[in-house]
Order: structure tokens, then sequence, then C-alpha cells
């Protein structure tokens, strides 16, 4: 019952109308009536970290590589989407609001994966997001700052949480051109810019106990109306902290066909960015997981000749698999090879 | 041999059609009644169920005890870790009745509910967004059809009776914007969240939803219910008991016959439970479809009166459940067994060489008398204790039930007693022999004349109950309609060009406004009440404080109706808490018969003041009767006023006693089919007598009396039994109405009711007793008259 | 003649078409007479003693009680002979199982409103040696008693006709003289008439005359 309900719900959180057969979670609908992505569109902070409602979806998006004072490897996530069932203004206030969000929180030990979700209604103020001073929230969830370069980062769910401070130490980092940041050949497109350079501290709370942590983390800030092409199934996706401060972000969309469509951006560690166009990063799987009867790779050879990356990336826990509504795989990974350091691995439409 | 000895056993049916019939029918009446009152019960109860389950089962909630919430406290929780989701309860009217509409956020809500469920796979989108939806059972959602409702989507599986939509649409058509009525505490909650008390302490927890309570509220309705079936099948078995008896006495020969020839008793008695459970079986399917028939054929009223009394959410249609066919066939099982353990005992334990027993019913009864008197005599004892001490519904059947197996057990020796003394007046050597005879018959009989008092007396009880509570109910009518005309206007301009019309040509303008509202967690309605004298002078109030209509006109205190002060403890002097202001004293309770709602009057300043958008459409029009038709004609003429907005006083009665008779439907019913199911009863008794009677009768035809004279005076018999039977009923039967009245009543319904008593009825009901024993008892007698005199000569020549 | 019957026939349906139990049969009966009617089983002599009681209707035939035809009577009629003319004792199941002895005595006698007297009562129980019963019911009595019960009440109205079938049928042999006895001195103090059944030779012999029943006829 429960499965059944939820799996139609991820249809139709996030489609107005017709069912899902394009693209994952539905990312691949027309975007009638939806703004659309502009590459002539120039960012102003911090008035463009507050959400977007002309599009139709958006997200806020964080992850985090620490270590405890166990010694432990450990990743956070904590993540909001918002959704709109139908364009039009955001005028309409209280439950007619067309505005829903969806919350995601997980911790990742090397032998445990905690998850859970949250759903909201936009327009009573159960889930929202205020640009200065920056407050994002659902339910007792928050990240909430002076500004988005220093937030206070909570989430908590049934048997875990966490408390964390993320202190910026780099600039913030537009994605494709200018954070037009292009998805396929055909053009489908997003505003897209991260914040690679966090310091973060904190405490978990997990079922043994509180553990105190330190480390790097990496926010996604992204909107569209309609970031897929109808026949692309998935994605994979890493944003990786090399040890010597240098920061990749890559991902590689894949279609029905077989084929890929991969791009990212070389970050130097003061902030400098270098995007790469399709067909330069190499990706390949090495090893493939079985996560409750899916098949999902949790290791791979990450290369990018032009920078003289050549590494691989393992999965701290290879059953990072985030078991909500729209369920995908996202989890902490270490690097050797060529660069050694952490990252965060995300991988859609393997269920 | 055991097939053999089947096969003869069974040829006795085919000689006897009749007697098959018999045994079949009264065991399927006593089945059907049973299990259709079950069914009828199961239905609604499977209602209540679905009802709670459809908004959060039995979750605990969060409410607020003065009624609704503001649906920021919904956030204010959220925002602390307290996982809920929110739910916005109201009664929407429609052109067919009320129907309770249930908002709830998809989004949030539990996934085993229901609604949310479909809402999600039939388009959340759709659900959300601008008109929304109305998702309902197909039966509620036949009765949702009116105008300016969002469309409505008939969905399977939903919970009866209750129309499910988005908790943002539910808000604007319950015109409850930014109020919840409850919060539902989900079953997984986070590791960390601050006490309710410390982020709302305003707000109550509730370990479980608040659905138990109209179980709770409707269970004596049920019971009542039960009460009458179980009733009906005690009769039904009767009938069972008499066929079997008759069944076994005439196939005694048989017996005799197949145990001489080497068939074990044992072999023999499992031979017949074979056969009676096949017949059990077979009678036991037919009743449960009778069952069915008579409970699809009355749960539309149960349902209008449960929806109407209680404001359960039940729908006419009916739905087979295997669990009461199951217990249908179990309870047709059971009932043979009992009805014929008495009748196989004797023939486990049959000697083969016995002779025919040719006397009749043992003498020795007098010892069985005495027996049932020292039981009745317990009983009455029983009865007296949980009338004296008991409290509450349960108590209340307790008294009833014992008191009425009493007056059963001691109908025996109460005719016994009186034929006794009837004997000494016999003069002539008829009459002598007609007395002693009936006397000695009596032991025969007194199973279907208990069955017919049993009855008799449900009848003058329930129909007593009934009709005083018609009495005090048109008469209370009288009171409370006082105005001579009703009407209504369509908006506020109306209203003030009506009154302003009206005003010169009445005695006095008295508006009818009120509001719906929650008062201490169950739906009610609150009245405005001018500072007249037609309410000084004619409400019709139970109890009062002094100066009660000068403390509701100043606006600081409130009238209850009984059920609300009987239900919450709401008596003079007690506290109120009103929506829209702070609590008001009660300074009187009224008596609001029919109403199923709590309801409350408070001053028509203090209604407007609590709650100003309350609609000034309705008014009461107080003139000199005389003149009531000229003015009525003016304001359709002359005004302009719609016809259907003008209500004469009598027609408002009119419907009112409608309403009230229509609640009692399913009683007259059940007693209807009680009463013939009685009947049935002493038609298989007097014809398991009848092969008995022979020997009897045989002695007085030779020595000089004529067929035709001996079946007069087996009718005259059954019409003198029954008669005296009716007689002993009445005092049953009032002292049953005294306790339905004073106790069953309060606690059903939550009004106490004087009682009438009603003569005519008795003779109505008497002539109907007549007429069913000499229905009864007209074909024996028929047969006996036209008994060859072969039949009755072989008694003195031929063992039987 | 108190009784006389002529040529009578009588017949029941059985298996191959009407079987002939009477098959003209006569006879005449005088005042105070006793007959005794023998017969195998199945002859038709209790057939004969019902048709004549007027219990059963005759096919054919003409029976004369006290110069009244009873063909020419109804239903109603014939119930008035049998309670104010005749007495009747069976083999068994004589008496009204819900009344006193005493009440079963007197029965028939105040049936048909006959006032026979306190004196004679009490001759008639003390001879019978019934007087330590009479509050008894039938089932608390022997089968002698029981009989003797029935022989009190047939006669105490004082009947023309006495009809006995068989009545010492069911009784051992010292019972049945004793019953015997006592009808037979009943009868000849009341000066009545009486068709006795019987099928023993030894009750027969001690009738005024003897009548023997073969395949419907009289053959003696």
């Amino acid at each position: 019952m429960k499965d059944k309900v939820y799996a139609a719900f991820l249809i139709l959180l996030l489609t107005p109308a017709t069912a899902l057969s394009q693209g994952f979670a539905g990312m691949g609908q027309s975007a009638d009536g939806f703004a659309m992505p502009d590459p002539e569109t120039r960012f102003s902070f911090p008035a463009d970290h507050g959400p977007h409602p002309d599009f139709r979806i958006e997200w806020w998006y964080l992850t985090a590589n620490l270590t405890g004072d166990d010694g432990r490897d450990y990743g956070i996530q904590w993540t909001l989407f918002r959704s709109a069932t139908a364009s039009g203004d955001d005028t309409q206030s209280g439950w007619n609001s067309p505005q829903l969000w969806m919350g995601h929180a997980a911790v990742t030990t090397p032998d445990a994966h905690h998850s859970t979700e949250r759903f909201a209604r936009n327009g009573i103020g159960q889930a929202g997001v205020e640009a200065s001073p920056f407050h994002a929230w659902i339910d007792e969830w928050s990240m909430q700052g002076p500004s988005l370069k220093n937030v206070n980062v909570t989430a908590q769910g049934t048997d875990f949480g966490y408390d964390l401070s993320f202190d910026a130490q780099g600039p913030f980092i537009l994605q494709g051109e200018q954070g037009f940041s292009v998805k396929s050949e055909a053009g489908q497109a997003s505003h897209y810019y991260s914040q690679p350079f966090y310091e973060v501290s904190g405490k978990l709370m997990l079922p043994d106990g509180e553990v105190s942590v330190t480390g790097s983390g990496w926010l996604d800030r992204e909107w569209s109306s309609q970031p897929l092409t109808a026949d692309q199934t998935g994605w994979d996706w890493v944003s990786l902290h090399f040890d010597d401060g240098a920061k990749l972000m890559g991902y590689r969309l894949r279609d029905a066909s077989g084929g890929a469509y991969a791009v990212g951006t070389w970050i130097e560690p003061n902030g400098e960015t270098f995007p790469f166009p399709n067909g330069v990063l190499q990706a390949e799987p090495l090893v493939i997981t079985d996560v409750d009867g899916r098949e999902v790779p949790t290791s791979w050879r990450v290369a990018l000749p032009a920078r003289g990356v050549d590494v691989e990336i393992h999965a701290v826990n290879p059953q990072s698999w985030m078991d909500t509504t729209v369920a995908y795989w996202e989890g902490p990974v270490r690097i050797t090879g060529s660069h050694t350091g952490r990252g965060y691995l995300e991988m859609t439409g393997y269920d | 041999m055991r097939k053999t000895a089947f096969l003869t056993l069974l040829s006795h049916w085919r000689r006897h059609p009749f007697q098959l019939v018999t045994l079949v029918l009264g065991l399927a009446l006593a089945t059907a009644l049973w299990s259709g009152v079950q069914a009828i019960n199961a239905e609604a109860r499977a209602s209540y169920d679905a009802a709670a389950d459809a908004v959060g089962g039995s979750r605990p909630v969060i409410v607020a005890p003065t009624g609704d919430m503001d649906e920021a406290q919904y956030v204010t929780l959220r925002r602390a870790g307290w996982l809920v989701t929110p739910v916005v309860e109201g009664w929407m009217m429609t052109d067919q009745g009320r129907v309770r509409l249930v908002g709830i956020d998809p989004l949030t809500a539990p996934p085993d509910v229901a609604a949310a469920g479909v809402a999600v796979d039939g388009g959340l989108g759709a659900f959300l967004t601008a008109p929304g939806r109305i998702l309902a059972a197909p039966a509620t959602a036949a009765r949702l059809s009116s105008g300016d409702l969002p469309p409505v989507t008939a969905t399977e599986g939903l919970a009866p009776s209750l129309a499910f939509t988005d908790i943002g649409v539910a808000q604007r058509l319950l015109e409850k914007e930014g109020r919840l009525s409850r919060l539902i505490v989900l079953d997984t909650q986070p590791l960390n969240r601050p006490a309710l008390s410390d982020i709302a302490p305003e707000l109550e927890f509730r370990p479980s939803g608040g659905q138990a309570d109209l179980a709770r509220l409707t269970d004596s309705f049920h019971l009542n219910l039960a009460a009458f079936g179980l009733l009906s099948f005690a009769v039904g078995l009767f009938i069972v008991h008499g066929a079997i008896g008759l069944a076994f006495e005439q196939r005694r020969p048989v017996f005799r016959t197949l145990r001489a020839l080497g068939l074990p008793a044992r072999d023999l008695t499992w031979l017949l439970v074979v056969e009676l459970l096949v017949l059990a079986l077979l009678s036991g399917a037919l009743g449960v479809a009778l069952g069915y028939l008579i409970a699809a054929a009355l749960l539309p009223d149960v349902a209008a009166t449960l929806r109407g009394l209680y404001g359960a959410p039940v729908e006419g249609a009916l739905t087979i459940r295997p669990a009461w066919w199951a217990a249908g066939m179990g309870i047709a099982v059971a009932g043979t067994a009992v009805a014929a353990t008495g009748a196989l005992w004797k023939i486990a334990r049959l000697p083969v060489l016995a002779p025919a027993r040719p006397r009749a019913w043992a003498r020795a009864s007098q010892s069985t008398l005495w027996l049932q008197l020292a039981a009745a005599a317990a009983l009455v004892l029983v009865s007296l204790v949980s009338g004296l001490f008991g409290s509450g519904l349960v108590a209340g059947f307790l008294m009833l039930g014992a008191l009425l197996i009493a007056a059963a057990l001691t109908l025996p020796a109460l005719l016994s007693g009186f034929l006794a003394l009837a004997a000494r007046t016999a003069r002539s050597a008829t009459a002598e022999w007609f007395w002693a005879d009936t006397r000695q018959q009596l032991p025969g009989l007194s199973l279907a004349l208990m069955a017919l008092l049993l009855a008799l007396s449900a009848n003058i009880g329930v129909g007593t109950m009934v009709s005083s509570f018609r009495l005090t109910f048109t008469g209370w009518l009288d009171q409370r309609l006082a105005s001579e005309l009703y009407v209504s206007a369509e908006t506020a301009e109306d209203a003030a060009a009506l009154v302003a019309f009206v005003e010169p040509r009445v005695d006095a303008i008295l508006p009818i406004w009120n509001v719906e509202a929650e008062i201490a967690g169950a739906p009610a309605e609150i009245y405005g009440v001018a500072d007249h004298t037609t309410y000084r002078d004619n409400w019709p109030l139970l109890a009062r404080l002094p100066d009660v209509w000068d403390r509701v006109a100043a606006g600081d205190a409130v009238l209850v109706n009984e059920q609300l002060a009987r239900r919450d403890g709401l008596w003079p002097g007690t506290m109120l808490p009103v929506p829209g202001g702070p609590p008001m004293e009660v300074a009187g309770v009224y008596s609001d018969y029919g109403n199923p709602l709590a309801q409350v009057l408070i001053g028509i300043d203090a209604l407007t003041t609590r709650f100003p958008d309350v609609e000034r459409l309705n008014f009461g029009l107080r003139l000199d009767p005389a003149e009531k038709d000229a003015l009525a004609t003016a304001l359709i003429t002359e005004f302009g006023l719609p016809p259907e907005n003008l209500v004469d006083q009598n027609a408002l009665k009119g419907f009112s006693i409608e309403v009230f008779d229509r609640t009692f439907t399913v009683t007259g019913a059940l007693n209807v089919l009680t009463l013939a199911v009685a009947g049935f009863a002493i038609l298989t008794s007097l014809l398991t007598l009848a092969s008995t009677r022979l020997p009897q009768l045989a002695p007085v035809w030779a020595l000089g009396l004529t067929r035709a004279d001996l079946a007069r005076i087996e009718l005259g018999r059954a019409l003198m039994l029954a008669s005296l039977t009716m007689v002993a009923a009445i005092p049953v039967g009032l002292v049953l109405a005294w306790v339905l009245l004073a106790v069953i009543n309060v606690e059903a319904f939550g009004w106490r009711l004087p009682m009438h008593l009603f003569p005519r009825d008795w003779l109505v009901l008497g002539v109907l007793a007549l007429l069913a024993a000499g229905l009864a008892s007209l074909w024996p007698a028929l047969r006996l008259s036209r008994t060859e005199p072969a039949v009755l000569l072989k008694v003195f020549t031929n063992e039987r | 003649m108190l009784l006389s019957v002529t040529d009578l026939k009588k017949s029941y349906p059985g298996e191959n078409g009407p079987v002939a139990v009477l098959d003209g049969v006569s006879l005449t009966l005088k005042p105070g007479e006793t007959v005794a009617l023998t017969g195998e089983s199945g002859s038709g002599k209790s057939t004969l003693l019902h048709i004549v009681g007027g219990l059963e209707a005759a096919d054919a035939g003409e029976v004369t009680i006290d110069g009244t035809a009873i063909a020419t009577l109804d239903d109603r009629g014939r119930a008035a002979l049998r309670r104010r003319d005749i007495g009747v004792v069976f083999q068994q199941f004589n008496l009204i199982p819900s009344l006193t002895v005493a009440a079963n005595i007197t029965f028939q006698a105040r049936l048909a409103g006959v006032e026979y007297g306190h004196l004679r009562l009490e001759n008639l129980v003390e001879t019978l040696g019934l007087q330590d019963h009479l509050g008894k019911y039938p089932e608390q009595l022997s089968g002698g008693q029981q009989q003797r019960v029935a022989i009190a009440r047939a006669i105490l109205p004082g009947p023309k006709l006495l009809l006995a079938d068989e009545p010492t049928g069911n009784l051992d042999e010292t019972t049945a003289d004793a019953v015997i006895d006592a009808l037979l001195a009943q009868v000849r103090m009341a000066e009545t008439a009486m068709l006795l059944v019987t099928h023993s030779d030894r009750l027969a012999a001690r009738a005024d005359r003897r009548l023997h029943l073969q395949h419907g006829r009289v053959t003696a």
C-alpha cells in the first residue's frame, strides 16, 4: 500500500497532468507555461539564493564529506526540492498555492545509511526559502544564517540527526556558461551554481550516540523547467574535493540508447572555473553493487586528461540508497589514483 | 443397513412435505430475522470503522478543547518537529441532506488514508489546485450533485457518507478558512521534539481518534436492534422446536421398528443428527438469503435514522459479508441443536419394546411449574437489582431481559392457575372436560404461548414507547412552533425589505438565525433567540435558573437542549465553552425531541456578536392566526416572496412528524415480523400436539360429541389461550415501556419521556393476536373435523 | 326388538379394490339380552359393533335401535344417540385422560343430561370396587381398573344398548374374569341389551346367545 501510494505520489508530485514515461522523476516534461532558462540571465546574489517560482523545479542541494572524532568517514545530505504542480504566479496564498516542497536528509557511515524525507505545502509557512538573511526550511529542518555563505544546517529522522555549521572559504561557482548549464545536444538546460568551499563542523546524532565531525561541504543550486530530454533516463554526478584544494564537478546524462552526455567544471583552489564540453570527461563503472536487487555502479574510473586527472572513486558505503519517494543513490566517496581526496556521488535512474 | 435406515427416515418427509416446509421455514425465519438484524448492524459498524480509518484510524489526535484551531498551529507543530497531518471536517448541506465533508492534506496524510491514495492516483495536481476535486464512495457521490461544488469523483473503497477533498477546498466549502478540526499524529516521529505543552499549551493530545465516540453513541441503537433480533430468533426457535418434536413424534414407530431390526440407538441418533444438520444447513442458507432481503429492505431507513440521529456515516446500500453468512449458518445449526436436544435425548434412550406412549403430556408438570416460578422470582430479583443499582444501557437491557424471561416463565403457572379456577365454575360435562383438557395441554403449548407473550409484550412495550414519544413530540411541537408563519429571504437586502414589508402587519418578527459549530467535540447548532414572550410563554424548559430569559437576553447565559445536557452533564449552573467568545453559563435545559444534534440557544445579540457573519435571513412571524392566509397571499403576490420561502406552521409540523415516523419504521417492521413468527410458533405447536390428541379426543367423540363440536372446542381453546396471554402481556408490556422510556431512551437518544397509555392499541393488538392464534388453530381444527371415524376408532383397538 | 340389523354391508378400500368386511349381516337383540359376537381377526365383528354404535356408517343395509333407523340420523343425531341410548366399552383407551375417575364415570351421564341419582352412583362405584380411586387420573390405574371405570361410565346413564368390543382383550385371565363378571352383573341388573365382541369362547359361553362371524357373514 505504502509503496504504491508513494510511487504514484512521486509521479504526480512532479507532473501536473500526464504520466511519467519520459525521463527521471518527470524532468523530461514539456515546460508549457513555465519560464525557460535563458543563457542571457546573470545571477544576482543574494536574491537568486531564494526561490524562482516561475520555474517548475528547483533545489538547494547540500552534501558534506566529514571525519568524526572517532576517525571514521561520514557523509551527510540536506536537500530541499521545490516543485510546481501548475504553472502561473505564486500569488495564490494558503493551501491553494500550486507549489509543493520535498526535503531529503541522510547520514552515511561506513556501515549504515540513514535517510528520510518530508513533504509540505507552500503558502502556509510549513516550508520555504528566504534569500536574505538566508533561511531554507521544511518542518523543523532548516538551513539558516546571515547569508548563504554562513549557515547552520539541521535535520533529523526517527533514528538520526545532525546539527552542522557551514562556512564558505571561497566564492560561489557558476556552472556551465555563466550559470547556464546545458543538459543535452538538443539544448535542454538549467540555471546552476555551486558553493564547493564550505568548511563544516558540528555533530551527528546516530543510534550509537553523538559524534563530533569536521569536513568539507558542497552546495548545488539549480532551477529549471525542463532540464532533461525525453529519452534521458538518469544521471551519474560527482562532486570531488581533491586534497590539493582543486574541485571537480562532472555529470553524465544517460539516454535510452546507451549513450551519454557528459560535461563538468574544473575548479581551481582559488575559485577559477574551467567548464569542459561534452566528450572530455571519461567515466566508466568499475564495481557493480547489488543494492536491494538493483544493480548500481559504486566504484568508477574518472579521467579528465586535460587536467592530468585519472582516478578511481569508491563509495564509503556502497549501500547508500536513498529509500525515499523519489529514490536514488547518494553517498560519500574516497578518491585514489592521480589525485586523492573525497567527494560525493549521486546516481539516478537505477531503480 | 445405515443407508437403508437413513432412507427410511427420510421417506417421512416425502410423505409429509408440509412438515418439511414448516421445519425449514421456521428455521429459515428465525435465522432470517437474526441475520438480517446482524447484517444491518455489521454494515453500520463497518461504516464507522471505515470512517475512522478514513481519517487516521486509531492514531492519536491533537485537538483544541474549544473547537477548531488556527491552521497556524499546524505549522507551529510541524516546524517544531511534530509530524502531524491536518484534518478539517464539517457538515455540508446538499439538496439530499447533509454530508460530512473531510478535508485532508494528501502530502502529509498517512499512507493508509484511502482518500489520500486515491487523490495521488487520480491526479494530485487536479486534487490540489483550484477548483479541486471531491472524492466519495459511489452512493455518497450520488448525493453530491448540487451546484457550486468542485467536480465529484465516485470512488469505490472510500468510507461511506464521507466526502473527501483537499483541505483548502474543504475550508472554503465549510466556511472555515484558516481553521482546522484536528491534527492526526503520525506513527513515526523524529528523534527530538519538544513537549506539546511547550509549543502549543492550548492544544490537547488525545490518545486515539474521535470516531470511537460514534461507536459509543450508536452502541445503544445497535443494542436495541440486536435485542430485537435475538427476540425474533428465540421466538423462531419455538417453531423449530415444535417442528422437530412433531417429526420425531410421528416417526416413533419407525424408530422402534429400526431399533427392533437391530440398528443400535447410537447409530439411530447419529443418523438423526446428520439429517438435522442437513436440514439446518439448508434452512440456514435460505434464512441468510431471507435475512439479506430483510436487511436490504430495512437498511435505508436504518441508515437514515443513524445519519439523522447521530450523524453516523452510513449509506443505505448493503454489502454481502462472508462473516455474517457464516454467522447465520452457525446460528441456524446452533438453534437446531438447542431445539432438538431434548428430542434426540429421548430417541437415544428409546427402549426397543416400549409400548407406544398414548398418555399425553405428563401430569407431573406441576413440579415444572414450581421450578419455573422459582426461576422467574430469581429473575425478577435480578431485574430489580440491576434497575436499582445498575446504571447505563447494559443494566437497562439486563433489567429488561430478566423481566421478560421472568414474565415468560410465569405464564404457564399463571394460565394453569386460571384454568384450575375456571374448572370450578364449570357446570356441564363438556365445560369441565374443556378446562381440564386445556390445562393438560398447557405444557405442550406453553413454549408457543411464551413466544406469543414475548412478541405481544414487546409490541405493547415498544408501541407504548413510540406512541408516548409521538404524543409528547406533537405536544412539544405545538409549543416549539409557536410562530404562525416562517419566512426566509434570499439575501440580506431582501431580508431588510421583507422585515419592512411585514412589520406593520404582524405582532412580532422573531429572527431565526443559527450557525453550525462544534460544541464539546460534536457537531452542534447555535441559535439566536429574541427576547419575546413567545419564548417566555412557550419554550419547553425542563430545568431553569431564576430569570433565565432575562439572562439569555442579556447575553451572559445560554440554554442547551436535553440531549446535550444529558450527554455532557451540562445542567443549569455549569459553564459551557461557546465559540467566538468566553464560556457562558447554562441557565436552562429544554426538551428538543427528534433533533439529532446538540443545540445551544443564546441571545440574538450575543449570536451576532460572536458570529458576525451569521446569515440573517430567516424569521418567524407572530400574528393573529385568522390573518395568516391573507398575509401569506400578500407576501407572495405583493412582496414577491417565492412560495417555497414561506412555510406554514402546520406544514412544518407535518414535516417534523414525518421525520419522526421514519425514525421508527424499523421498530414497527420488526414488531410485525416478531408477531408473525409467534403466530407460526403456535401453528407448529398445535400441529405437534394434534398427533398426540387423538387418544384424548376419541373417547369424548365416542361418548357423544360430533367431530365438528370437537373442532370448535379446539379453536375456542386456542383463542382463549391467546386472549389470556394477551391479557398477561399488557402489564409486562407496560413495564417494558417504562424501562424503555425511563432508562433505555435516556441512554440511547438522550431524552426522557412521560409515559402514556393507549388502550385502543391494545385492543387492536389483541384482535391481531386472536387472529394469529385463530389462523394458526384453524387448520388443525379443520383437519380434526374431517378426521375419518376409522382413524378415531383405531385408538381403541390397535396399538398405535 | 331393541336392535335390528338387516343385510348390513361394509367394505374398505384395499390394495386390489374394495375388501368386503361385512357382507350382508342380519341380527336382532331383545332388551336385557346379551349376545356374544365371535370370529377370527378381521372377520368384521368390530366393524359391525361400530356401525351399530353409530360410530361408522354402513354402505348398505339397515340398523334400527328402539325403532330409530340410524342411517336417517346426521352426525349430530348420531352423537345424541350415542350419549343417550348407547354405552360403549372398548378394548383400551376408553377414558378421558384429563379427567379424574369420578369425572370419567359421570361424564356420559352428564353429557346426556341423565339424572342418575347419587345412591345409584355410589352403588355402582362400590360394586365395581372403585371407591378408593375416584380422585385418581386414568393413567394412575391398572388396566383392569380402567376397564371397570369404563363399564361404570357406560352403565350409569342407563343406556338401552351396551356395546363391548373385546373389553378384556388387554387383560390377564383373572382380571378379565372379574371384569366380565362385573359387566354381566350390571347388564342384568339394568336390563340392558348387550352386544359383546370377543374372540374368547370361554367369554362367549357366558352370553345368552352366540353369533359367529366369518368372511363378513353370520355363520351360526
